[in-house]
């Protein structure tokens, strides 16, 4: 069963950004969490301020729980103080024409291959 | 499952990703969190995304209630370092608040999934905690001697139930090793099954302090050892629960005392009195957790006392006294968590003293007194955490105290009095963390003395000296003259 994940930008790059949480198929997402429902809940692209993008994972034979996937939400330290930091990030691909990184700045989410965020996957120094 | 967050009107998924992106936001006041249904991501509550602390709360209706299959919360574990930060009224796995200066909890469920319960400061200050299928219970790796957690059960930990701090007033069931380890001074009330505590829970099995430990009921009976003893979280004073609408009348109870004696020709003195009658109306409800509006209502009591005394010739002296009497109301209501409005209001209260005397042929003084009469209505209500809207009123009270003497040919003296009379109309609110709007009102009271003297007959000689400036004679019908 596919997945998404809910991927926090970095504030100094909106190409970079940290997985908050690995979303079951089927998770509601709800207004603050992606743009789509927050132009549906009547507000404007425009007024959109969150720093949200979700990436569904399109692979019919996974389910986010795989240990794979799961590294995404490891902390990258045990500093309680540290705010929201993992191990490893995601780096969307630096050409603006990517169809990703156009699809996000349309509708703040894309499709994805597993195979495809493995390769954008890096890891916090 | 959602979380609001109350400050920027936004809705979230769950509890992680409302941290996500609010957090870093100052609002000037504490970040609101309002959960409902269930999240299932893990949280950490830091002090950079929470410059002005945050308060982590269940909707109004979910609230935990002692029974651990109820209440919005998260089923992934909870970590705060935000001092002065509030979790209040959820379901939760392991609450981690080792970095926090002042936590305060309330009103938790804490299952947390054979993991330690809650991990504590120095600082903590918990009440109404409950934590199941738990390895430790609370717990400290270095021992606390000033933090505050009372009133907390634990049932079935895996190794302690409280360990290396300050406890009081708290219940241990089934814990594998001890029910209270390494305890601080000041420890007290305490209530375990192996003899480890200050008090040891009478019931067999001690699950049977439960209102229905099979079906995970965990309130404690009001009735138990520890429930008796007021130890344990989520005590159940109530007997039944309150779903719908209460309404608690007392209409227009009447009280009235009365006597009449009829002496000829009495020689001797006379005395009449009613002596300082108490009429009480009360009324109380307890409602812990209300989901209808609560009306108290005292509609118009009426008190009356009367006294009459006729005496064709007396020759000795007459008193006439209604002596000091006492007209009380009150009402009162706790509600602790209310979510509809309050009214509570003390209706028109009418108090009346009346007396009057005719003695056609009086040769000895007369005394009319009208002994200090108290009027006194009270209303209270002390509302936790209302979050609806408080009315408080009393109408327009009426005191009104009338004499009168009719006299016509006295030889002896006459006094009337009205000894000062008291009214006083007292309503207190305490609402310490009031979210709606409360209004109090007490509508001009009126009060009135009256005494009338007529047909007095001043014998030759008599010098007339009013007592105040302001007195008048008047004239009504021009029939009436002053001869001197």
């Amino acid at each position: 069963m596919p997945f998404s994940l809910q991927v926090k930008n970095n504030a100094n790059s909106y190409r970079q950004g940290d997985v908050v949480a690995i979303r079951p198929y089927g998770f509601e997402y709800f207004e603050g969490d992606c743009l789509e429902k927050w132009i549906e809940s009547g507000r404007t692209k425009e007024s959109w301020a969150h720093p949200f993008a979700i990436l569904y994972v399109t692979d019919e034979n996974m389910d986010g729980t795989e240990s794979e996937v799961q590294v995404l939400v490891e902390r990258f330290s045990d500093d309680l103080n540290a705010p929201f930091n993992r191990k490893y990030y995601i780096t969307l691909p630096s050409d603006e024409n990517n169809p990703h990184r156009i699809s996000i700045r349309n509708t703040g989410q894309s499709s994805v291959t597993w195979a495809e965020v493995q390769a954008l996957i890096a890891e916090h120094s | 499952m959602t979380v609001l967050c109350v400050n920027s009107g936004v809705t979230y998924a769950d509890i992680a990703s409302a941290v996500a992106s609010e957090g870093g936001t100052s609002y000037g006041t504490f970040t609101l969190y309002e959960q409902s249904g269930t999240s299932t991501t893990s949280v950490i509550f830091t002090q950079i995304d929470h410059p002005d602390s945050f308060k982590y709360t269940a909707k109004a209706g979910e609230e935990t209630t002692g029974d651990i299959a109820v209440g919005a919360g998260t089923t992934a574990a909870i970590t705060s370092t935000v001092a002065d930060c509030q979790i209040t009224d959820l379901r939760t796995a392991s609450v981690t608040l080792t970095s926090a200066t002042n936590p305060v909890i309330r009103r938790l469920v804490v299952d947390s999934g054979g993991a330690d319960g809650v991990i504590f400061p120095n600082s903590i200050d918990a009440e109404d905690i409950l934590i199941h299928n738990c390895d430790d219970g609370f717990l400290s790796s270095v021992v606390r001697t000033l933090n505050t957690i009372n009133k907390c059960t634990v049932v079935g930990a895996g190794r302690f139930g409280f360990a290396q701090g300050v406890f009081t007033n708290c219940v241990d069931v089934n814990s594998a090793n001890q029910g209270f380890f390494n305890e601080q001074s000041g420890s007290a009330n305490n209530w375990e099954h192996d003899g480890t505590g200050t008090n040891t829970i009478t019931e067999s099995p001690p699950t049977d302090i439960f209102e229905d430990y099979a079906a995970g009921d965990y309130r404690i009976k009001s009735t138990s050892s520890p429930g008796v003893a007021g130890a344990g979280a989520f005590i159940n004073v109530a007997t039944g629960g309150v779903t719908g609408d209460v309404d608690f009348t007392i209409s227009k109870p009447v009280f009235s005392a009365s006597g009449t004696a009829t002496l000829p020709a009495p020689s001797g003195d006379i005395s009449f009195t009613i002596d300082k009658p108490v009429f009480t109306a009360s009324g109380s409800a307890t409602l812990p957790q209300p989901s209808g509006d609560v009306s108290f209502i005292v509609s118009k009591p009426i008190f009356s006392a009367d006294g009459s005394a006729t005496l064709p010739q007396p020759s000795g002296v007459v008193s006439f006294s209604v002596n000091k009497p006492v007209f009380t109301a009150s009402g009162s209501a706790t509600v602790p968590f209310p979510q509809g409005d309050i009214a509570f209001t003390v209706n028109k209260p009418l108090f009346s003293a009346t007396g009057s005397a005719t003695q056609p042929s009086p040769s000895g003084s007369i005394d009319f007194e009208i002994n200090k009469p108290v009027f006194s209505a009270t209303g209270e209500a002390t509302l936790p955490n209302p979050s609806g809207i408080v009315d408080f009123t009393i109408d327009k009270p009426i005191f009104s105290a009338t004499g009168s003497v009719t006299l016509p040919y006295p030889q002896g003296s006459v006094s009337f009095t009205v000894n000062k009379p008291q009214f006083s109309v007292t309503g207190s609110v305490t609402l310490p963390q009031p979210s709606g709007s409360v209004s109090f009102s007490v509508s001009k009271p009126v009060f009135a003395a009256t005494g009338t003297v007529s047909g007095l007959e001043i014998p030759i000689g008599t010098v007339l000296t009013p007592t105040f400036g302001s007195n008048t004679i008047k004239l009504p019908y021009t029939s009436n003259t002053i001869k001197l």
